[in-house]
């Protein structure tokens, strides 16, 4: 049987569940990197060029880690995700970033493309079987099936509150009910937020430092969408809507004490909606913190940061309450 | 006598104080860290032990700095706190309707804003150490003058000399070229000063709300020429407080103050005699190639940290793994 197998980084940890249960349905096995380790930093950020932001750089680690593994590397080139908007530049080149890897394996990479009403996912689902030798017809029924499976795991971190992992391998999440602990919204692209070899453990320090995490990912997209509209001018790029439109509905409602947002140092679209992001935090009176990452962060600087932080949380909430 | 102990183990200097039930310092210590975080806390403890012949208790302990894992480790602590924290406890109590703390170390900076006695927002300097102690240090080996000097001889200059302040790097060329062109050295020395407050102010300090009464504290305090700078780029009086080299650990040992509840953790000054070897190994249990330290004492382990699993939790005392940039 074919394997394809799908590098654990950027929108794996936006739409694997949907990819998995589609490649499921048409009988081909996936297999997948490992979690982000140093080794496979370590071997990303030395073939990749310098301005590329560390998120990137970690993928190239997985797909050299991957292609031992498996026939063909699944790299799809995700272009736009809806009308009038992109993604990021770097996601629109990645099967051309990934190439110059040259690793053996044939690259697999659909695409998928909203603007002027080009190729719908669906289509490049498709397209996609097709290459892989399935018929036109079982592509769009896997397709469907896939997209139900999406649905169940998109709710779980909607509805349940749930994390990546979590939800992935549809496990309840045990987070704390505890109401007197500060909550803090994690802001940050959905491979900054949940991939610990990158973020360097930030969610994990959080909850060692008795505060509750707030995801994102945990908006839906009705409400990002209505909290970006708050922005002066649209913006380009879909992911970072989706940033600036969770946390300005997240801050409204006063469902977070502070925001912490985590981005790569090389990452051009967050530089310029952290400013917004700051803005908003600042306009409501909730703390913000930023903490960027490259392949030099150290994880003792963040953790003074974080430290101090929750610190500054824990007195502000007290003087709240007496 | 009750007393309460705190230590701030920074990346260049260590600082120890002691102070009584109304936070007054009663003995205090500034050494040079010198690489050697172990033997600078076991040294700044020696030197303010005469306190338990004076008929000191010491009824708590705190830590903090980039070190503060590894003092808790030696000393035993009832309070271990970041740096950020430190400073701001201890600029409240010792500067009264504080609004703005601005704190220059050794390797960093970083400044605290506050109102109504709560820290509501603050920041560190990032990957640049442009302007922090260990730079003016170098600056004023290279022009011959001691460090303790520096200041005074910036006051000197009524013509300031234009130093591009942005990068260390740069700034150490464009004061070699200034020389040669043959600017006085006075107006270089206040030049340099200027450029470095103005990097602070549009690094450390961007975005944050800054308002007086303004606190100046950390070991660059003590140049008269970085307060003059502050001064006349901020447009009112900064104050240093007395104290400034040993804030951290002043505001280490109120926390400590605040956190003891009966038995205190810390180990007494015997520790000053016993010998501490620390080690630093890679694990090779997993890709992740985690750096772990761990230090002994006597054939028993009493900290170790560094990995992200629980493969080398060690029993005893909770230190968070991947504490920190320590030995």
């Amino acid at each position: 049987m074919m394997v394809v197998g799908i590098p654990r980084g950027l929108l794996f940890y936006e739409y694997y569940p949907l990819w998995r249960a589609f490649f499921q349905a048409l009988g081909i096995a996936v297999e997948t990197s490992g979690p982000t380790s140093r080794a496979v930093l370590d071997a990303g950020v030395s073939r990749a060029v310098d301005e590329a932001c560390l998120p990137v750089k970690a993928y190239l680690g997985h797909c050299l880690e991957l292609a031992e593994r498996c026939d063909a590397l699944f790299v799809p080139r995700v272009v736009s995700v809806e009308r009038g908007a992109y993604t990021c530049p770097k996601l629109l080149g990645l099967p051309e970033i990934v190439g110059s890897l040259r690793t053996g394996r044939p690259l697999v990479t659909p695409v998928v493309d909203y603007t002027r009403g080009g190729s719908r996912a669906v289509d490049a689902a498709i397209a996609c079987a097709r290459r892989l030798g399935c018929g036109s017809v079982r592509a769009a029924w896997a397709y469907v099936r896939a997209r139900l499976e999406y649905r169940t795991f998109t709710e779980s971190l909607q509805v349940a509150g749930g994390w990546f992992e979590g939800a992935v391998a549809g496990r309840a999440e045990t987070g704390t009910a505890d109401r007197a602990r500060p909550r803090v919204l994690v802001l940050g692209h959905v491979y900054m937020v949940n991939d610990r070899g990158i973020n360097l453990g930030i969610r994990e320090h959080l909850l060692r430092l008795g505060v509750r995490p707030v995801a994102p990912q945990w908006v839906a997209r009705r409400n990002w969408t209505s909290g970006a509209r708050a922005l002066p001018k649209k913006l380009f790029w879909t992911y970072e809507k989706q940033l600036f439109g969770a946390a300005k509905h997240v801050v409204d409602r006063g469902e977070c004490d502070g925001v912490i947002q985590i981005t790569s140092f090389g990452c051009g679209p967050d530089s310029l909606v952290s400013e917004f992001v700051r803005r908003e935090a600042e306009r409501s009176r909730v703390p913000y913190m930023a903490l960027t990452v490259d392949e030099h962060a150290g994880e003792a600087g963040a953790v003074t940061r974080l430290e101090a932080f929750v610190d500054m949380l824990a007195r502000r909430l007290g003087d709240r309450e007496t | 006598m009750r007393v309460y102990l705190g230590i701030d183990v920074g990346s260049v200097s260590t600082d120890v104080a002691v102070i009584d039930d109304d936070n007054r310092l009663v003995a205090g210590a500034y050494l040079m860290t010198r690489g050697q975080p172990i033997g600078a806390v076991q040294e700044a403890l020696q030197a303010v032990s005469d306190c338990s012949q004076r008929g000191m208790v010491v009824c708590g302990a705190g830590a903090t700095g980039s070190g503060r894992y590894l003092a808790a480790a030696i000393m035993g602590a009832d309070a271990v706190k970041n740096e950020i924290t430190a400073h701001a406890v201890a600029a409240i109590d010792r500067v009264p309707g504080v609004s703005t703390v601005i704190e220059i170390g050794g390797q960093d900076s970083k400044i605290i804003i506050i109102r109504d006695g709560v820290v509501v927002d603050f920041a560190m300097n990032s990957v640049c150490a442009a302007g922090t102690g260990s730079f003016l240090d170098r600056q004023a080996a290279r022009l011959g003058i001691p460090i303790e000097e520096f200041g005074r001889v910036a006051l000197c200059s009524s013509r300031p000399t234009r130093i591009a302040g942005r990068c260390a790097v740069f700034a150490e060329s464009d004061m070699v070229h200034k020389q040669q062109v043959g600017h006085a050295v006075e107006d270089i020395v206040w030049g340099l000063c200027q450029a470095l407050v103005r990097n602070y102010l549009s690094n450390v300090g961007k975005g944050k709300d800054i308002r007086p009464p303004v606190a100046f504290q950390g070991g660059v305090a003590a140049n008269a020429g970085m307060k003059r700078g502050f001064e006349e780029a901020l447009g009112y009086e900064v104050v240093v407080p007395e104290e400034h080299k040993l804030m951290g650990a002043i505001g280490a040992a109120i926390l400590a103050r605040e956190a003891c509840c009966g038995k205190t953790a810390f180990r007494g000054f015997g520790v000053t005699h016993e010998r501490f070897v620390s080690r630093g190994f890679e694990c090779d249990g997993c890709a992740n190639s985690c750096e772990v330290t761990e230090i002994h004492s006597g054939g028993s382990t009493l900290a170790r940290w560094g990995g992200r699993c629980g493969r080398w939790a060690c029993a005893k005392p909770a230190v968070p793994w991947r504490a920190g940039s320590v030995v």
